[in-house]
C-alpha cells in the first residue's frame, strides 16, 4: 500500500509560519484514517467554478491564449468547447444566473437559493456511498473566495436532489479549517460533563430519528431536510468523540489559520456595487482556501463538493501588477481603465464589452489570471506527494469538472452567451480522455451524463423522458 | 313514419334494447356527473401548463403594451379573436391555428429560444382538446418565474431563534446568538424562505453551545418550580415536569415516547449524582436543540393543522415569536376556531410584537441591510457617510410604522404618504427644515450614531450581570457587574441604584490600540445623574488604573461634568481636567460628549451646545495598556456614581460640533406637504440607493416593477450593445433611457420598467434632490407609464403624481399583499397560490387595506388554517 502523502510543506505555505507552527503539520501528516489509507483509489468528484466565464472564441486559441495557465495540466485534462446550456435560459433572469445555475446541473434554477435539480458530484456520491460517507468524514465540503451574493447559485456550486446546496458555502479559511478538522468544543475537558452532555446528544439523536424514520410525519422535502440535521448531529457527536481521543496538550497546540482580511457578507457585496481589492490580496486568499481544500482531499476528509474561485456575475475593481511565470503581463486597474465607478468600474465589465475583433486586452488579462488560480488550485493535487496506490496523482484519479457561467458574456444573445461555456474535466482513473482539446458539439446536460455514466453512475441528470445523446468520444 | 330507433337498434332483440337504455342513460348521467370534474380538469391545465407556457414564449409581443400582428395573448377575449391575420386559435384544430404551426416551426417566439417538446406537445393537446380558456387575464406576474410549492419544514430563523428563547426562558441570548449561528440566507427576497433554510455543522455546533450558555443564565430550580412543586428524581415527578415544561419549551404536548427519551437524560444526571437543578438543566438543553425546537414541526393528520400547530403559525406569522402562554391555553381548550380565533388574531395583532414583525418584513422586503455595506463614489458622493445611510434606513422603518401602525393607513400609502420621519442628519441631507418637524413622541435618542465608534453599550440586556459591547465581535469589552443587586435594567437603561463596579475583566487592547492610532477620541453618553452631590469626581466612563492613574475618564463633580484625558502635554492623571460651569448638572435625560481632535483641542458638549474648551493637549503616546476600561465608578471602586446609563460610546475619532448637534437632535416627523418632490418610500434615500452610483433608471424601474409590480421582462434581445452609456453634458439618464425606449431592440422591455423610474430622476445616486445633474443639464420628472394589466398608459408630470398613480393601483396593492403573504407562509408563491393570494387580497381590501387587514386575512385564510390539498406537496 503506497500512503498518500501530500507535500504538506508546500500545501501550507499559505497559511504560513505565522499561523500554523509545527504541531499543525505534525497534525496533518497523520496517516489518513479512512479510505485514502486503503489500497484502492477512492471514487471522487468534484465542481470547480469560475466567475464570468472565457468567451468561446477565445477558447479556440487553446493553450496559447487564456488557457496558458492550464498548459502544464495538460495531459491530466480534456478541455471541452463547445457545451451548451441554452436550455437553461429563464426569461426574465439575469443571464449570469442562468449560466451559474447550469454549471455542473445543466438544468434551470428555481429559485434564486435553489438550483434546478442535483449536480455531478452529488449523484457521483449517492452512487458510490447510498448510506452515506464513513463516520468522520465530511459528507460534501463545500468553499470558495468569492463577492457577489445575491443569489446562492452565484457561488455554490454542488446541490441535492431537490436543488438545495449539499453543504454549506465556507468562505473564509478559518472556517474551512475548522469545517475540516473540527472545531474545539470549549467546555468538554470535564468527563462527567461529556458523559451528560452525551445523553442530552442522544435524546437529539432520537428526535431526529423519529422524524427522519419511516414513521416519519413529514413530507418527502422536509424529511430530507431533518435527515441533514441528523447527519450533522452524528458528525459532531463523531467530531466530540476524536476529540475527546487527543490529549489534552494537542489541543490547546492546534492552531488555526489566520482570520480573513478580506470582507465578507453584506460588505462583499455592497448592494451589487463591487468592491475594491489588489490581486495580492485576492489571491492571498484564494490560495489558502485552496490549499486547505486540497489538503481535506488529501486527507482523505472529503470526497464531493465544490470549490469556487469568483461568483457569476462577480463585481470587483481588481489592482494590481500581474505576473505569469516571473513576467510581467499586465497591470490591473479596471476602474481607471474603464473611466468609471460603482458596477461600472468592474471588471465585469470587460466581459460585456467583448468584441471578437477587438483585443480585448483587460479580458484576456482577467481570464488568464483565472486560469493561473485554478490552475495553482489543481497542481496542488498533482505533485508527486500527490501520488496514490496506483501510482497516479489524485488530480489523475478524481473528476474534477472545472466550467464558468457563460460562453460569451454580452448579455445580448442568451443562445450564444450560453453556448460555447468552458469546461474541462480530469481523466477521474482513466475514465476520460485527457491531453486533447474536444469540440463536444452537445448541450451540457447529454456532456454531463455522459460524465455521469462514465463514473458508473445509474442516474440521469434533467429531466426523465428525455432522447439522450451520446457524448462518448469524450470517453477514454 | 318516423323512425325513432336507429335501424340497427330495431335489429336488436327488446331486452337488450332496454338494457342498452338504461346504459346510455346511465352514461350520460356519469356523464353529467364527470362534466365538473373535466371542466375543473381543463381550468388546471389551462392554469398550471398552458398559461405558464403563454407568458413565458409569448406575452413578451402579444400583450398590452406590445401588440406584435395586432395580437393581445394576454386576455381571453382578444385571444380568441386574434390578430391582424385573423383567429390563431381554432378549437380542436391545431394544423388549421396559426399559433400551433408558428410554434411548430420555431418561427414564434423570434430571436428567443424556442418551445421545447415538451411544452409544444402542451399546445397541440390544449388546442386539440378544445382550446378551453379559463382565465380572462393571465397575469405574467403570477406565471413567468415558475416556483415549486413544496412546503418545506421551516427552520427558525436568527430573530426567531433570539426571541423564542428569550419568550421561553427568559434568557437574552441576543448577541451570542448572533455571533455562533450562521446568518440566513436570503432566498427569493426573504430570509425566512424555508427551503433555502439548510442546516450545517456550524448550525449543530452553534445549537449545542447556546443551549449550554442560556442554561447557564438560568435559574433552573426556579424555572422548573413554574411548571411543577414536585422535585425529585421519581419517575412520575420527572414525567410531570418533562410534559409540563417540554409543552411550552417545544409549543404543544409531548408524545409519551418524547417524555422517556428526556426521562433518559434525568436519569443520567442521578446516575452522576447530580442534583435536580443538573438534571432540569439537562433536560432544557436537550429540549432546546431539539429538532422540535429548532424547527416548526407539524405533523398532519387530518386536512387542518392541530390546535398546537395552528396557535404556531398564527404567532410566528404575526408576532415572530412562540404562542404565547394564553395562546395556548386557547389551544389546549380546542378555541382556536371561528369567533374566538378571529378575536386572538385582533388581539395578537394590537400586542406590540406585531409592529415589531412588521418592522422585520419591511427590513426584509426593501432589503435594508445594504444600507449598512453601500460604499457610493466618494469623490462623486462626498455627503454619503454610513451614519447617513444608517439613518435612511430608520427612515424607512419609521415611516412604515408611521403609516402602517400610527395612522393605520391602507398600505398603499406607503407610495405617497407626505410625511417622513428622519433624523436631524437626514432631513439636512433632504433640505427638511428642523423648525418644521415636530419631535417624534417616544423617539429615543442613543449615543453611537456615528461612524468610528470602537466601543458602544445600549443597556438593551434587560437583565444578567453582564453588559454587552454592542460594536464588536469579541467580548474585549464587555463589563461585569460586580453586585448585580445594585443595579436595575429597564427598557430606558441601567439604573445604577448603589455603588458598584461594571468594568472589563482586563484590558481592552484593540480599544487601546485603535485610539492610540488615531490620537483622537469622543466620549458620548446619554445619562440621568441620580443627585447633584455626587463628587469625585463620580466617574461615569473611566479607562483607568486607580483614582490617580488614568487615560481617559468623564465624571459628574456636584453640578458640573469633568473630562479628564491623558496625553503627552497632562499629567498621568489626565490634569488639567476641563469641566464646565456649575449648572450644567440636571437630574434629568442629558447628553454629554467630550471630544479631542488632532489639533489637541477638548471639547466638553452639554446637550449639543458646546460647555467647555481646552487646547494644547498632546497625543496618547503615553497611555498605559494595563487599564481597565469602566462605567459609573473607578475601576478601584471608590469613586461611585449613581443614575441611569441609557447609552455609552466611544469613537476613535473627534466629532464635530456639527455632528455632536445631530446626535442630541430628536428625531423629528415631518409634513412633506410642503416639500412636493418627497413623500413615499421610493422617495426615500433608502430605495432611491438601488440605482448605484449612476442613479440607473434600469435598476430604479426594475425594482419598481419586481417588488411593487410583480412582473418581469426578459432578457435583452440578441445584437444589442449593452454596455452602459454615461451622462454627459447635454445627455441625462432621461436621455439616455430614452434612446433605448426608442430603439426598436430594446423599446419593447425597457418601456415597460425605465418610465417607472422617470418621475426619480432628480435624485441622484444617494438620493439628494436636484434639478439639474452634475452637468447643468435640467433634469424633469414627467412621464407615463404602462401599469401590467393595464392596455392604456398613464401620463404623469411630477413625481408625485407618479406617487399617485403607483398608490392608486390595484396592482401596487396586490404586490404589496404578494409580498406579505409569501413572508407569512415562507415560500415564494407559485401559480397554484394564485386564487387563494386573490381572494386574502380581496378580503384585505374590504377591511381597509391596512397591514392589520392584510395579516387577517392572511392567517385567516386556507394557507394558514389548512395544510397543501396533496401529500406530494408537502
Amino acid at each position: 500500500m503506497k500512503r498518500t502523502h501530500l507535500n504538506r510543506r508546500t500545501l501550507l505555505q499559505g497559511l504560513g509560519t505565522v499561523a500554523i507552527g509545527l504541531p499543525m503539520l505534525e497534525e496533518m501528516t497523520v496517516t489518513p484514517v479512512l479510505g485514502a489509507a486503503k489500497a484502492e483509489v477512492p471514487v471522487r468528484a468534484f465542481n470547480v467554478f469560475f466567475g464570468l466565464g472565457i468567451p468561446a472564441p477565445l477558447q479556440n486559441e487553446g493553450y496559447d491564449g487564456v488557457l496558458e495557465p492550464l498548459k502544464p495540466l495538460r495531459d491530466k485534462l480534456l478541455i471541452m468547447r463547445s457545451v451548451d446550456h441554452v436550455r437553461c435560459d429563464m426569461p426574465g433572469i439575469n443571464a449570469h444566473y442562468d449560466g451559474a445555475s447550469a454549471a455542473f446541473t445543466a438544468m434551470p434554477a428555481e429559485g434564486t437559493a435553489k438550483a434546478g435539480g442535483p449536480s455531478i458530484d452529488q449523484l457521483v456520491r449517492q452512487q458510490y456511498h447510498p448510506e452515506g460517507l464513513p463516520p468522520g468524514m465530511i459528507s460534501t465540503l463545500i468553499a470558495g473566495t468569492f463577492f457577489r451574493r445575491s443569489r446562492v447559485v452565484r457561488y455554490t456550486h454542488s446541490f441535492k436532489d431537490d436543488g438545495t446546496p449539499a453543504a454549506a458555502m465556507q468562505e473564509k479559511p478559518r472556517d474551512l479549517f475548522s469545517r475540516i478538522f473540527g472545531e474545539v468544543p470549549t467546555d468538554s475537558l470535564d468527563p462527567r460533563r461529556q458523559r451528560l452532555s452525551r445523553s442530552v446528544l442522544d435524546s437529539v439523536v432520537q428526535q431526529a430519528q423519529h422524524y427522519t424514520g419511516a414513521n416519519s410525519p413529514l413530507g418527502k422535502v422536509s424529511r430530507s431536510r431533518l435527515q441533514d440535521h441528523l447527519d450533522r448531529v452524528r458528525e459532531y457527536e463523531q467530531r466530540t468523540i476524536e476529540f475527546e481521543k487527543k490529549a489534552e496538550e494537542r489541543r490547546r497546540e492546534l492552531p488555526v489559520p489566520p482570520a480573513s482580511q478580506l470582507p465578507h457578507g453584506n460588505e462583499a457585496d455592497p448592494s451589487g456595487q463591487g468592491i475594491d481589492i489588489t490581486l495580492e490580496e485576492l489571491t492571498t486568499e484564494w490560495r489558502l482556501m485552496a490549499d486547505l481544500y486540497a489538503l481535506a482531499i488529501a486527507m482523505d476528509r472529503c470526497r464531493f463538493g465544490s470549490l469556487t474561485f469568483l461568483a457569476a456575475g462577480e463585481r470587483i475593481r481588481l489592482t494590481g501588477d500581474y505576473e505569469y511565470n516571473g513576467e510581467k503581463r499586465f497591470v490591473f486597474d479596471d476602474a481607471k481603465q474603464l473611466k468609471a465607478s460603482g458596477d461600472k468600474g468592474c471588471s465585469h465589465e470587460w466581459w460585456h464589452q467583448f468584441n471578437e475583433k477587438k483585443s480585448n486586452e483587460q479580458l484576456r488579462a482577467h481570464a488568464h489570471m483565472k486560469m493561473r488560480e485554478i490552475a495553482y488550485f489543481l497542481q496542488r493535487l498533482d505533485e508527486q506527494d500527490a501520488m496514490e496506490a496506483n501510482g497516479k496523482t489524485i488530480l489523475e484519479n478524481s473528476l474534477f469538472t472545472i466550467s464558468t457561467e457563460s460562453g460569451d458574456g454580452r448579455h445580448n444573445d442568451v443562445k450564444r452567451e450560453l453556448s460555447g461555456v468552458f469546461h474541462a474535466v480530469t481523466g477521474a482513473n482513466g475514465r476520460f480522455k485527457t491531453g486533447e482539446i474536444v469540440d463536444v458539439k452537445a448541450e451540457g446536460l447529454d456532456a454531463y451524463n455522459e460524465l455521469l455514466r462514465g463514473m458508473g453512475v445509474q442516474r440521469n441528470l434533467g429531466p426523465e423522458k428525455r432522447d439522450t445523446k451520446s457524448v462518448d468520444h469524450i470517453r477514454a | 313514419m318516423l323512425r325513432l330507433v336507429p335501424p340497427m337498434v330495431r335489429s336488436v332483440r327488446g331486452v337488450q334494447f332496454l338494457a342498452m337504455v338504461l346504459l346510455t342513460l346511465v352514461g350520460i348521467r356519469a356523464q353529467a356527473q364527470d362534466a365538473p370534474a373535466k371542466s375543473q380538469q381543463q381550468a388546471h391545465q389551462f392554469e398550471a401548463q398552458v398559461a405558464p407556457i403563454l407568458s413565458k414564449h409569448c406575452l413578451e409581443c402579444h400583450a398590452a403594451g406590445k401588440l406584435e400582428g395586432g395580437l393581445n395573448l394576454s386576455r381571453k377575449q382578444t385571444a380568441l379573436a386574434g390578430g391582424d391575420s385573423g383567429k390563431v386559435i381554432h378549437a380542436g384544430k391545431p394544423d388549421d391555428s396559426l399559433l400551433w404551426t408558428y410554434i411548430e416551426s420555431d418561427e414564434m417566439p423570434p430571436k428567443r429560444p424556442p418551445l421545447s417538446a415538451e411544452e409544444k406537445k402542451i399546445i397541440k393537446a390544449w388546442i386539440a382538446d378544445g382550446a378551453v380558456w379559463t382565465r380572462e387575464v393571465i397575469d405574467p406576474g403570477s406565471h413567468l418565474v415558475q416556483q415549486s410549492s413544496e412546503v418545506w419544514v421551516q427552520r427558525l430563523t436568527v430573530a426567531e431563534y433570539i426571541t423564542t428563547v428569550q419568550q421561553v426562558t427568559g434568557v437574552n441570548i441576543a448577541s451570542e446568538a448572533e455571533q455562533l449561528l450562521p446568518a440566513d440566507v436570503r432566498a427569493d427576497g426573504f430570509s425566512n424562505t424555508a427551503y433555502s433554510q439548510t442546516i450545517d455543522l456550524s448550525h449543530v455546533q452553534a445549537y449545542v453551545e447556546l443551549a449550554q450558555r442560556i442554561v447557564a443564565k438560568m435559574d433552573c430550580e426556579e424555572f422548573a418550580g413554574r411548571f411543577t412543586n414536585c422535585r425529585s428524581f421519581d419517575d412520575a415527578c420527572m414525567s410531570e415536569l418533562i410534559e409540563r415544561m417540554g409543552k411550552r419549551v417545544l409549543r404543544g404536548p409531548l408524545a409519551p415516547w418524547d417524555v422517556e427519551s428526556y426521562q433518559q437524560i434525568a436519569k443520567a444526571v442521578q446516575k452522576e449524582k447530580g442534583t435536580y437543578a443538573e438534571a432540569v438543566g439537562y433536560i432544557l438543553e436537550g429540549m432546546l436543540q431539539s429538532p422540535r425546537f429548532v424547527y416548526r414541526i407539524e405533523q398532519p393528520s387530518s386536512d387542518k393543522p392541530s390546535q398546537y400547530e395552528l396557535a404556531s403559525r398564527l404567532s410566528y406569522i404575526l408576532w415572530g415569536a412562540p404562542p404565547s402562554e394564553d395562546l395556548i391555553r386557547l389551544a389546549d381548550a380546542g378555541k382556536l376556531q371561528g369567533a374566538e380565533l378571529a378575536a386572538s388574531v385582533q388581539r395578537m395583532l394590537s400586542d406590540p410584537q406585531a409592529k415589531q414583525r412588521s418592522s422585520q418584513f419591511v427590513h426584509e422586503w426593501l432589503e435594508l441591510e445594504r444600507l449598512d455595506s453601500l460604499r457610493p463614489n466618494a469623490k462623486v458622493y462626498p455627503a454619503w457617510s454610513p451614519a447617513l445611510g444608517s439613518d435612511m434606513r430608520e427612515e424607512t422603518q419609521a415611516f412604515f410604522e408611521e403609516v402602517a401602525w400610527q395612522q393605520k393607513r391602507p398600505l398603499a400609502d406607503l407610495l405617497n404618504a407626505q410625511v417622513t420621519v428622519v433624523s436631524p442628519r437626514l432631513a439636512s441631507f433632504y433640505g427638511l427644515k428642523a423648525t418644521q418637524g415636530k419631535p417624534l413622541a417616544g423617539a429615543r435618542q442613543t449615543a453611537g450614531g456615528s461612524s468610528g465608534v470602537v466601543a458602544f453599550y445600549d443597556f438593551s440586556e434587560a437583565g444578567g450581570d453582564i453588559v454587552h459591547d454592542q460594536s464588536r465581535s469579541d467580548s474585549s469589552l464587555y463589563l461585569k457587574i460586580q453586585s448585580p443587586d445594585n443595579v436595575r435594567w429597564t427598557s430606558d437603561g441601567l439604573v445604577v441604584h448603589k455603588p458598584t463596579r461594571i468594568a472589563t475583566t482586563e484590558p481592552p487592547y484593540a480599544m487601546l490600540t485603535a485610539l492610540r492610532k488615531t490620537n483622537q477620541i469622543t466620549i458620548e453618553a446619554w445619562i440621568t445623574p441620580q443627585n447633584l452631590q455626587q463628587e469625585g469626581p463620580a466617574r461615569i466612563v473611566t479607562f483607568s488604573h486607580d483614582t490617580s492613574n488614568r487615560n481617559f475618564t468623564l465624571g459628574q463633580e456636584k453640578k458640573k461634568y469633568d473630562a479628564r484625558l491623558r496625553t503627552n502635554k497632562t499629567d498621568r492623571n489626565g490634569m488639567p481636567s476641563i469641566s464646565t460651569k456649575d449648572g450644567q448638572v440636571k437630574t434629568e435625560r442629558t447628553h454629554v460628549v467630550y471630544t479631542k481632535n488632532d489639533d489637541g483641542v477638548g471639547r466638553l458638549y452639554i446637550d449639543g451646545k458646546l460647555a467647555a474648551e481646552r487646547k494644547g493637549l498632546g497625543d496618547f503616546s503615553n497611555w498605559e495598556s494595563e487599564m481597565v476600561f469602566g462605567l459609573a465608578n473607578e475601576v478601584t471602586g471608590d469613586r461611585p456614581w449613581l443614575g441611569t446609563l441609557h447609552s455609552v460610546a466611544i469613537y476613535d475619532r473627534a466629532l464635530s460640533a456639527e455632528e455632536v448637534t445631530v446626535q442630541f437632535e430628536p428625531i423629528r416627523k415631518y409634513d412633506l406637504t410642503s416639500y412636493p418632490e418627497r413623500g413615499g418610500i421610493l422617495t426615500q434615500g433608502s430605495t432611491l440607493t438601488l440605482g448605484g452610483d449612476n442613479a440607473s433608471m434600469v435598476s430604479r424601474g426594475l425594482f419598481v416593477l419586481h417588488e411593487l409590480l410583480y412582473s418581469h421582462v426578459g432578457a435583452p434581445p440578441p445584437c444589442v450593445d449593452t454596455s452602459p452609456v454615461a451622462t454627459k453634458k447635454g445627455l441625462t439618464q432621461r436621455g439616455i433611457a430614452m434612446e433605448r425606449i426608442n430603439n426598436a431592440s430594446c423599446g419593447g422591455c425597457h418601456s415597460r420598467f425605465e418610465p417607472l423610474a422617470f418621475g426619480l430622476e432628480k435624485f441622484d445616486g444617494i438620493g439628494a434632490f436636484s434639478d439639474k445633474d452634475r452637468f447643468g443639464n435640467p433634469l424633469r420628472d414627467d412621464g407615463e407609464i404602462f401599469l401590467p394589466g393595464d392596455d392604456e398608459p398613464i401620463k404623469y408630470d411630477s413625481s408625485g403624481q407618479l406617487m399617485e398613480i403607483l398608490a392608486g393601483s390595484d396592482r401596487v396593492r396586490m404586490g404589496i399583499t404578494r409580498k406579505l403573504v409569501q413572508f407569512a407562509i415562507s415560500r415564494p408563491l407559485a401559480a397554484s397560490d394564485q386564487a387563494m393570494v386573490e381572494q386574502i387580497h380581496q378580503q384585505a381590501q374590504a377591511n381597509g387595506g391596512t397591514y392589520q387587514a392584510v395579516m387577517q386575512a392572511i392567517v385567516l385564510s386556507d394557507l394558514v388554517q389548512k395544510f397543501p390539498t396533496t401529500e406530494t406537496t408537502r
